[in-house]
């Protein structure tokens, strides 16, 4: 397998938009032995902070050459684990703002028990285990680590 | 010599995301940045030797490319 085959494409950056999901979806419309699609969006919440400060962002970094691997040997255990008929994930990188998404997860298979299971599969082990930190913005402009979780 | 990453709070808590070093192995670039920037003794974070993960002190190679990851906090 060539590096560009293993290695999907993944970090976009800013935002991932609600035309990038819909045109992601509807590529998947000639596949018709697909019977099911699910899909997970992270999305920049406005948490307040403890001196009452409201988050306005999260601007994102990874390492990158490692979260691809990381990201490979994920997708490879959710295929093997999973009868996916396509597996997609994408992350922002830079700067999201609140209300926008940052972490897009498309799963599709024959039957729906599959996609459902696989996508909740992959959110938790994306958010444990992939080389991506996330700092809040604070209104002020202040910063803040975001904790994992 | 090697290339150390540094991510997230680290790279912020060392004033850089990136600093070569000549040195043995992983724990001697912990304890050289735990010299020079003693607020990361307090921080718990990952190493990865040539972007596979360690767990206990490592040689280091002239070109290795180690990374100090604090805990992932994506999505």
């Amino acid at each position: 397998m060539t590096e560009e085959k293993k290695h999907k494409k993944v970090f976009v950056e800013g935002p991932i938009t609600p035309i990038f999901i819909a045109d992601s979806l509807a590529k998947h419309a000639a596949k018709h032995n697909i019977g099911a699609h699910s899909m997970f969006m992270g999305q920049v919440r406005a948490d307040v902070k403890e001196d009452g400060q409201v988050v306005t962002g999260i601007e994102y970094e990874a390492y990158q050459e490692m979260a691809m691997e990381t990201l490979h040997q994920i997708r490879e255990d959710a295929f093997a684990k999973y009868s996916l008929t396509c597996m997609h994930i994408y992350h922002s990188l830079g700067l999201v703002k609140t209300g926008d998404i940052s972490l897009f997860v498309f799963t599709s298979s024959v039957q729906r028990r599959a996609a459902i299971e696989a996508c909740d599969y992959l959110v938790e082990r994306i958010k444990r285990e992939v080389q991506v930190w996330g700092k809040e913005i604070l209104e002020s402009g202040e910063t803040v680590w975001k904790r994992p979780g | 010599m090697m290339n150390v990453l540094l991510f997230g709070r680290l790279a912020e808590i060392c004033g850089s995301n990136n600093y070569t070093f000549d040195l043995k192995d992983t724990d001697s670039v912990c304890d050289k940045l735990s010299e020079d920037f003693p607020e990361i003794k307090r921080l718990s974070f990952a190493v990865a030797v040539n972007q596979k993960l360690v767990v206990q002190n490592t040689e280091l190679n002239d070109g290795d490319e180690v990374a100090l990851m604090p805990p992932y906090s994506g999505g």
